[in-house]
């Protein structure tokens, strides 16, 4: 195993998650009383899962598919996460626009002036049709 | 029959009220338009306008809605793909080879309408299939027990770990990684939650939608971030709609073949989606007098695999309404909704929610209409929607995500969970893993989990039980021998490779 290819960083990410799974399954109990355990079947799952995940991470790497991460999707995905946390605390209005604006400012390259026109109708449909028109339990400012 | 024809007009009953009416175009057009949209396929579609039936309230005009927002979708996928040569869905991909071949040829028009209408005819055939089969296997499904289901959700599994389109190893590793995390929550048979570590947002499991959404609405959105700055894609022209006589001579033979290949292989538990367009794009090619002409503009070449994928995705809904095990990934997304609605499909559905199984049917036939009338007239305001730009198209889908992620229980623990489900969409589709897998064993998990404890009871402990009782043997025996003679194919195929590659290196 030369190489630390996106799919074996990937396949490593889901071994982790097997062992964890296997081991927190053993602990809920494969058998009581003799009826299965709730552990049983995550058990006989992950175990599978290790055999087959290791078998993958062995496999030579296929030359077609040596695709790297880019960070500007990640970032944005970031970004997506904080915009969640923003929507929680202040409402639907101003983290929309704020987001929409840096989405087609820094992203898109758009000018201010079509980033801020664009951000604005954007986020009073948003509200118009989710908050007035079909009332979602949803709240548009901070307060 | 009689039963099964009064069942059929109870149905139409229910899908010609006024509102499911309303609610089967509302769906058509929503799901075309979000179908449309370049980078976004059926599924993403599909996930994205989920949340907008949980308000409906009345189960069966949700499902009508949802059917007919998969109808919708899946067309709008195939318009990118003939207009802009980009596939919505990898059911798609077969379609973009011809469909393409005709836009650059002048024959854009005329290849959307054999598109519409082949997949209006293989959807309508399907139904049909549906209509006919559907209650027989209901029926037979009644002597069902816990080993059976066992099988039959096993075979799902194994079938669209295979038959997704990505390598088989990985599909099963992805697939037993969605049964994990469908696992999280409380355990049907003990009462107890499990991997919940406390969280009790957790207790009812972890939202699939959410995770559906995130996967492929949001991770699309990042996957085109990419390539945020080339050219825009050239949309071709679309002057006159209709067909030659020798296109439709070309194209009517090969829809119904198509549809028939669809039907049969969209009936295996698992997705025969993509199966059937290769099987059908290949079955065409050899029996046409001109083979040549495919990947040069042939209209069989849209005909058949639009036939076959609109087939196979009706007929996915065949073990869904009957077994209540999805035979596809759209039909999956369609099991979670289902059961948001507080309807198990299975057998017991004909009796216990007549209304929704042959509403839902009769809308299925409303539904391809509507399509068909709204779609060709409509095909100027399609071509508008391609020229949206698509930094103002991903913004907005980001935000109804999120709201829609939100609207599935009021919480934003859900929409965190579309933000990170979004991340891992992309990281996989960089890694080259298809996470159709992932999502068909997610929902599947409880049914695997709960079938195979109460097998064990019924046989005191003993697996042998599933082997000792003639269909479940008879279907775990068909999975193993599969499962076998796809990884002998793949070594196979995998020597020859390696036998090739020898002289070029001399």
């Amino acid at each position: 195993m030369k190489h630390l290819t996106l799919q074996r960083c990937f396949t490593l990410a889901i071994i982790a998650i097997a062992i964890a799974f296997t081991i927190a399954s053993y602990r809920y109990g494969l058998w009581r009383n003799g009826m299965p355990g709730i552990g049983l079947t995550p058990f006989l799952g992950a175990l599978l899962l290790i055999v087959i995940s290791l078998r993958v991470l062995f496999q030579k790497p296929d030359p077609e598919e040596r695709e790297k991460l880019q960070l500007v999707p990640i970032l944005s995905g970031l970004g997506i996460c904080v915009y969640v946390v923003a929507f929680a605390e202040l409402g639907l209005a101003i983290p929309s626009f704020v987001f929409l604006v840096l989405w087609a400012r820094f992203l898109y390259q758009r000018s201010w002036r079509s980033s801020l026109i664009s951000a604005a109708a954007i986020t009073v449909s948003l509200v118009v049709v989710f908050i007035t028109i079909l009332q979602l339990p949803l709240k548009t400012w901070p307060l | 029959m009689l039963d099964t024809f009064s069942q059929l007009l109870f149905g139409f009953e229910v899908a010609f009220r006024p509102h499911n009416l309303v609610y089967a175009f509302l769906g058509c057009l929503m799901g075309t338009v979000v179908g449309i949209l370049p980078g976004l396929g059926p599924l993403a579609a599909i996930a994205l306008l989920l949340p907008l039936t949980y308000g409906i309230g009345d189960p069966a005009s949700s499902i009508i809605m949802l059917g007919a927002i998969v109808y919708g979708a899946m067309y709008g996928g195939a318009i990118t793909s003939i207009l802009l040569k980009v596939p919505g869905d990898f059911a798609a991909v077969i379609t973009v080879i011809d469909g393409h071949a005709m836009t650059r040829n002048g024959r854009g028009g005329p290849a959307l309408t054999i598109s519409a209408i082949s997949s209006w005819v293989g959807g309508t055939f399907a139904i049909l299939g549906l209509t006919f089969v559907g209650p027989l296997i209901a029926n037979w499904a009644l002597q069902f027990g816990p080993p059976e289901y066992f099988a039959l959700a096993l075979i799902g599994v194994v079938l669209s770990a295979t038959l997704s389109g990505g390598k088989p190893l990985r599909g099963l590793m992805l697939a037993f990684v969605g049964m994990l995390f469908g696992l999280i929550g409380l355990d049907d048979m003990a009462g107890v939650p499990r991997f919940t570590f406390g969280e009790v947002r957790l207790i009812n499991g972890v939202d699939v939608v959410a995770v559906v959404m995130g996967l492929y609405g949001v991770g699309e959105i990042l996957v085109n971030l990419e390539n945020r700055k080339d050219p825009k894609h050239s949309i071709g022209k679309v002057n006159g709609l209709m067909p030659s006589r020798q296109e439709w001579k070309e194209a009517s033979g090969s829809t119904v073949r198509g549809s028939l290949i669809g039907f049969v292989l969209g009936l295996l538990p698992g997705g025969g989606i993509l199966l059937s367009t290769m099987v059908s794009y290949i079955a065409e090619r050899r029996i046409s007098k001109t083979p040549e002409r495919f990947g040069q503009g042939a209209p069989a070449g849209v005909a058949a695999p639009e036939a076959a994928n609109n087939a196979a995705a009706t007929a996915g809904f065949v073990p869904l309404l009957t077994l209540g095990i999805p035979g596809n990934v759209l039909a999956a997304i369609l099991l979670a909704a289902l059961m948001i609605q507080n309807v198990q499909p299975g057998p017991m559905m004909i009796k216990e929610h007549p209304d929704v199984f042959w509403g839902v049917i009769a809308s299925m036939y409303v539904g391809n209409v509507i399509l068909l009338i709204l779609n060709l007239p409509l095909v100027w305001l399609w071509v508008r929607l391609l020229m949206v730009p698509f930094w103002i198209l991903s913004g907005i889908v980001i935000m109804i995500s999120a709201i829609g992620a939100y609207s599935i229980a009021n919480d934003f623990f859900n929409v965190g969970l579309l933000a990170v489900s979004g991340i891992v969409g992309y990281i996989a589709r960089k890694a080259n893993f298809e996470m159709g897998p992932f999502v068909m064993a997610f929902i599947l998990a409880n049914l695997l989990d709960v079938s195979f404890a109460q097998s064990l009871l019924m046989g005191d402990g003993d697996p042998m039980i599933m082997l000792q009782r003639p269909i479940s043997a008879t279907l775990l025996g068909l999975a193993s021998l599969y499962l076998a003679v796809q990884f002998i194919l793949i070594r196979r195929a995998k020597a020859e490779k390696i036998v090739d590659t020898v002289p070029s290196m001399d």
